[in-house]
């Protein structure tokens, strides 16, 4: 869950190698459907093969996928069956939300005091000495364990996944801003310096940009995790949220709503890193060497 | 200060470099000399013996351990303006368009959005880039980004240029192109360059003078006097083919071209 100094500097290496390299432009423009890989078609059907074979050797333990896929047009938007089990209207809707708020503003907020502190230690190397213990602990305990104590730090203000998120969130773009900004080319600040430019302005407009890219890979480690990270930490102990519907379902052994949420929540997951993609793709523009 | 070179002074410089292990490595030694304004000098050397050094004691991007280094009297105490580098990659920002890269230089000191627009429109039009102004470096070819890196230079007014082989990585054709531009702009704004190549005909199509760098020393001086443009008849000439020679000579590299072949065994085992 952890990212690695190896992935960063890989991203770099990657993104490096494009700004550099001569001549990069887009192949001729295929039309969109030609270009469709049909081996993630084939993985997809692939899995549900397998998962209907499990189903029929584990029974009924393992829901085959019709069910789940009927479980959950049934119960999207609304749902008797889990009135009945006393959770509040809407079907999985309101589960699902809760847990990607959290998600989304637990990441936001990681990502702002994540850069300042990345940025703050990249600047002023008494930030980063005060900084890095705190950050090697918590960048190297996996945080989950770290998990029950902000439950019950921070439990009864119902906040406890969000600033669990948050704090994951602050360690890993710390880790990776920290770095993107290391990785910086020193001849770029020099080259700024012999033009004329004051450190406040190498520092906004040559390493800030040649930081983001790798920020911005360290934006998709960070949600990526965080969704797992906000579900288990509802499960350790709330009263909303996809984690929580999940610990209902258990009580009654229904199987199969556990694992429609967690295919919805999959999904959502998904569609977020895709959307992550498309904005880092607009923001490093630049770097990129063919539009995806 | 726009439009004219400025003169180097370089007084008894040394550079000491101490490595991890301890050993100290005199990447400079002694080196002693002036540069009137608007020279175009080359400076040659193998690799490793202080080329890079010398040009970053000139841009003050170096600590000297002694000696001092004089712009019109000034002694250089770190980067500035006045003294623009371009090195052989880097050389432009990757994340801005050519046009910002072309008005960095210019925001930095302050100039007005329109006075900026204006200066990076003649200079991309002088590097024949009026076209890419708005396209990405990734964009552009190898030759190109080049361009974009002169125009930036020389838009940022510096009086003294700095030029770590700067055409080093490019082909020979796109290489004698660009050595005909920048002979054009400097010809046109009598700035000082100071330019670092391994390659001697290179130095020779460019400068007025060629100094010789070997392990930290400066261990010749020589002046070129062959006419300009130095296409391949001026190059052929005996002076011109005897100034090259004395440079292999120099390097280390006369022993193949001068001796005869009884030599070469004796030269492979000597290595």
């Amino acid at each position: 869950m952890q990212p690695s100094l190896a992935r960063s500097r890989a991203e770099t290496a990657e993104t490096a190698g494009t700004a550099v390299s001569a001549g990069n432009f887009p192949s001729s423009s295929h039309p969109r459907w030609r270009r469709l890989d049909p081996m993630p078609a084939l993985g997809v059907l692939a899995t549900i093969g397998l998962w209907y074979v499990a189903s029929w050797l584990i029974g009924r333990y393992m829901p085959p996928p019709h069910e789940v896929f009927a479980n959950a047009a049934r119960n999207l938007f609304a749902s008797d069956h889990f009135v009945g089990l006393g959770l509040p209207e809407g079907g999985y809707l309101p589960h699902l939300l809760y847990t990607s708020m959290t998600v989304v503003l637990g990441v936001s907020i990681g990502i702002g005091l994540g850069c300042l502190f990345g940025l703050l230690s990249a600047r002023w190397s008494v930030v980063d000495q005060i900084t890095e213990p705190i950050v090697a602990t918590f960048g190297t305990v996996p945080i989950l364990v770290a998990a029950p104590f902000f439950l019950i730090w921070f439990g009864l203000v119902a906040s406890a996944q969000l600033i669990l998120v948050a704090f994951y969130t602050t360690v890993v773009i710390h880790i990776y801003s920290l770095q993107a900004v290391r990785n910086v080319h020193p001849k770029y600040v020099e080259y700024a310096r012999t033009l004329g430019a004051d450190s406040g302005t190498i520092f906004l407009r040559v390493v800030l940009p040649g930081a983001v890219p790798e920020i911005a890979g360290g934006v998709r480690v960070a949600f990526a995790a965080s969704w797992g990270l906000a579900a288990i930490a509802e499960l350790l102990g709330s009263r909303y949220g996809v984690g929580y519907a999940i610990l209902t379902f258990e009580s009654v052994y229904d199987l199969a709503s556990i694992m429609t949420i967690i295919l919805l929540l999959g999904l959502i997951a998904l569609i977020m890193d895709w959307l992550i993609g498309r904005v880092r793709a607009r923001i490093t523009r630049w770097a990129e060497s063919a539009a995806t | 200060m726009r439009g004219h070179g400025k003169g180097i002074v370089v007084r008894d410089v040394w550079c000491v470099f101490e490595h991890v292990s301890g050993r100290k490595v005199e990447a400079l030694r002694e080196v002693s000399l002036e540069i009137p304004p608007g020279q175009f000098i080359c400076i040659v050397g193998r690799s490793g013996h202080g080329k890079s050094t010398f040009l970053r004691a000139l841009g003050g991007l170096n600590p000297l351990t002694r000696g001092e280094v004089f712009v019109d009297g000034v002694p250089v105490l770190g980067p500035s303006a006045e003294r623009g580098m371009v090195f052989q990659d880097e050389t432009v920002f990757p994340w801005m368009g050519v046009r910002t890269n072309v008005e960095f230089g210019l925001r930095a000191q302050g100039m007005s959005a329109a006075e900026r627009a204006r200066i990076a429109r003649d200079w991309l039009r002088r590097v024949d880039l009026l076209d890419f102004a708005e396209s990405w470096p990734r964009e552009l070819s190898g030759g190109m980004r080049r361009r974009v890196a002169l125009a930036t230079v020389f838009a940022g007014g510096a009086p003294i240029l700095l030029m770590d082989e700067p055409f080093g990585a490019l082909d020979y054709v796109t290489r004698l192109s660009l050595h005909r531009l920048l002979l054009d702009l400097w010809r046109n704004t009598g700035r000082t360059i100071v330019f670092v190549t391994h390659d001697i005909e290179e130095a020779l199509i460019l400068a007025d003078r060629i100094l010789v760098i070997m392990e930290g020393r400066v261990i010749d001086d020589l002046p070129v006097t062959l006419p300009r443009p130095r296409d391949e008849e001026v190059r052929a000439r005996p002076e011109a083919v005897g100034m090259v020679k004395t440079i292999m000579h120099h390097l280390g590299l006369d022993s193949l071209a001068a001796e005869g072949p009884e030599h070469a065994p004796e030269l492979l085992a000597s290595r």
